[in-house]
């Protein structure tokens, strides 16, 4: 099958007064149609200027300065911003972390998600009121109609994610990006909107990136996982072979760190010291100073191998080691 | 109440009467008595009684809005209870005034950005409260203080340096250094981890285990994340919308939980799908009732399916079920803690739309 998407060597650095930093550094993934990608990282991973990067939301001092992102077969890096607009948000959706930040909180819903489907299309306002409903009804939100006039702020927070996933929804995008949707929601409103994107997916047959720290909550959605660390994606894989039996020793440590996999009241087994800065990686593999298997070769870069469907950039995979 | 309680709540509520807006100024109505503006009360915390033994480490585990960090801020005095009062040893730890006069208690906060006041020095910040309970004299106290670093994992000149030249990580050893240099019997500690990445998680959970086996600290761990609370918990209290409904020792709480409330908060959490079969959670319908207007009887009647009748009517106190467990529930009583009903098949989460419940509720409290 064509790849829907095809990420070729994306680098994204940002250009400070303190040097490059290289916040994505030789990405590269696809997506078939329909997949879910879950882009699993810590914070300065790289991971959500990754997802700006393939919707061409970088901006100075930030700069994409080498790389390739295919996407329906349109080469989205240097496209002109005309034709960009054309694609972002009818093809290509994004839902951010915090709702109460990117809806507009003077606009009702209505007005908001009007606005978005007026942007590529122009309809009437019974149709425009239809489709809305008909988005809001996909989402979990009961009695659409009544809501459409309310504001961001009458809804409570799993109720306001639940829009900007419906607004994401608008055009029947074929790939949307989300950038840790249910991190600042509650457990229970979390495996809510957990649960309807799952079925969504199904039924609409889009496909998701969904960014995230959660291992688990990746885990529950996700056909394929990336990892990433330091700018790049160190293993990717079906999620079952990937958590099941990680080659790079960070996704092992990684997992390791997870409570739920120690006897309670004993040492979790940490991964040592922190991520280096990005301004100043060290040379080869970045994760080589907290990795306790690095040796003399690791301070050249690790090249990306393939072993069944995953593929990692390890000098020493665990259970492959020679 | 236990003999053995070191730290106790006794029947504490705390509320919040909500500042009255312009806009419900103008709405107020003329009465015999004058004008009447409709007043706003969050009843964050209500009649909670709870107690830690020494050198226990409890849990209090919730979700946002339950009202556990509130009942943490009681606990260390940083609000008065509205009513009812906590003891320390039994002796009361606010004066008739309202001021903490204990210094045994202290608290480590959730984000270490805000909490650590970004224009002082590490080590005046941890000196300070100790200089001023004559803990430490201005001469031995860059020791005092190194010492404390030490402990927590970190170099003892970094007391020079401000809290931006440090990770999140080492902010939150620094929080913890400032809280333990007072020399706290009781540590309550407000979502300590919560903010920090997976691997530098772990790091501070190690601490906190090497610290309490050290220090054989006393210890409220409040947490919505039900992983970390099981692995560094003796026992575990479970709250919704102000009230505590489930306690219990951890293994048993986890393995058997007995509170409707409790059982679908456990299985909501997504746990790591090692196989291609369908994820293991399942979410709980509905949404957490506005604490403004809780509803009436057992808050989680709404949401709860086991619910009766008298579950709209009465609030069902907390009652021993079990050996150290208790629960307040109509439904779950002591004896048929292993007979109970079990919620409805796997996988099918009760038939009801996410409603938006408030309506319903002011409805139900009128």
């Amino acid at each position: 099958m064509t790849p829907l998407l095809q990420v070729t060597d994306l680098a994204t650095h940002f250009f400070t007064r303190a040097g490059a930093l290289k916040a994505v550094d030789g990405v590269s993934f696809q997506l078939a149609p329909g997949e879910v990608l879950g882009l699993v990282g810590e914070s300065g991973s790289g991971k959500t200027v990754t997802g700006f990067s393939l919707l061409g939301l970088i901006e100075p001092p930030g700069k994409i300065v080498r790389g390739s992102v295919r996407f329906e077969g349109h080469e989205l890096i240097g496209m002109r911003e005309r034709d960009l607009r054309s694609i972002r948000g009818r093809r290509l959706a994004m839902v951010f972390q915090d709702p109460t930040m990117t809806l507009n909180p003077v606009l009702t819903i209505l007005r908001q998600m009007s606005l978005a489907l007026q942007a590529h299309k122009q309809l009437s306002n019974d149709a425009i009121r239809a489709r809305c409903i008909e988005v809001l009804t996909l989402v979990g939100i009961p009695d659409a109609g009544s809501r459409l006039d309310a504001y961001p702020h009458e809804f409570s927070g799993g109720m306001r994610q639940r829009v900007a996933i419906a607004i994401a929804l608008l055009h029947n995008p074929s790939l949307i990006i989300a950038d840790e949707p249910t991190t600042a929601l509650d457990v229970s409103v979390q495996a809510q909107i957990l649960t309807e994107m799952r079925d969504l997916v199904r039924r609409i047959g889009t496909s998701l990136i969904w960014i995230s720290h959660d291992l688990a909550t990746v885990s529950s959605l996700a056909d394929r996982i990336a990892v990433m660390y330091a700018g790049r994606i160190v293993e990717e894989g079906p999620t079952a072979q990937v958590l099941k039996q990680p080659r790079h020793p960070y996704t092992q440590g990684l997992l390791d760190s997870l409570p739920s996999r120690t006897v309670p009241g004993q040492a979790l087994p940490h991964i040592p010291g922190m991520m280096p800065s990005l301004l100043d990686l060290p040379q080869g593999c970045s994760y080589a100073p907290r990795c306790g298997r690095a040796d003399d070769r690791c301070s050249s870069d690790p090249a990306l191998t393939r072993v069944d469907a995953g593929a990692f950039r390890c000098h020493h995979p665990i259970g492959l080691d020679e | 109440m236990t003999s053995d309680a070191f730290l106790a709540a006794e029947d504490v509520s705390k509320r919040f009467v909500l500042p009255v807006l312009w806009s419900e100024r103008v709405a107020a109505r003329f009465t015999r008595r004058g004008w009447i503006a409709p007043v706003r009360v969050v009843h964050a915390v209500e009649s909670v009684s709870l107690f830690i033994r020494r050198g226990e480490v409890l849990g209090l585990v919730g979700e946002s809005g339950c009202g556990k960090s509130t009942l943490g801020r009681v606990l260390t005095g940083i609000l008065p209870a509205s009513s009812g009062q906590v003891l320390l040893e039994g002796k009361p730890i606010m004066n008739a005034a309202g001021r903490k006069i204990d210094r045994r208690i202290q608290m480590v906060f959730q984000n270490p950005y805000a909490s650590l006041n970004p224009r002082n020095r590490v080590g005046r910040a941890i000196a300070e409260g100790p200089l001023a309970h004559g803990l430490t004299t201005p001469a031995g106290a860059a020791a005092y203080v190194g010492g404390w670093l030490t402990r927590v994992g970190l170099d003892a000149s970094c007391a020079d340096r401000y809290p931006h030249e440090f990770s999140g990580g080492q902010r939150q050893r620094i929080a913890i250094a400032r809280a333990l240099a007072m020399q706290p019997e009781v540590l309550i500690c407000d979502e300590p981890v919560a903010s920090l990445d997976v691997s530098i998680q772990a790091q501070i959970i190690n601490l906190f285990l090497q610290l309490r086996r050290e220090l054989s600290l006393t210890m409220l761990f409040i947490s919505h994340d039900l992983g970390v609370v099981r692995h560094l918990c003796d026992r575990v209290a479970v709250m919704y919308l102000g009230r505590i409904v489930e306690s219990s020792p951890t293994a048993s709480l986890y393995e058997a939980p007995q509170h409707p409330y409790t059982r679908a908060l456990l299985a909501s959490v997504p746990k790591l799908r090692l196989d291609q079969e369908a994820a293991s959670f399942r979410p709980i319908a509905g949404e957490l009732p506005s604490p403004l207007a809780p509803p009436s009887g057992c808050a989680f009647h709404a949401r709860c399916a086991l619910v009766q009748p008298i579950c709209l009517s009465d609030v069902p106190p907390l009652r021993p079920i079990a050996e150290g467990r208790e629960a307040a529930c109509h439904v779950v009583t002591a004896g048929d803690a292993r007979t109970i009903p079990q919620p409805p098949g796997p996988g099918k989460p009760r038939e009801t739309p996410f409603t938006d419940k408030k309506i319903d509720f002011d409805r139900d409290s009128e």
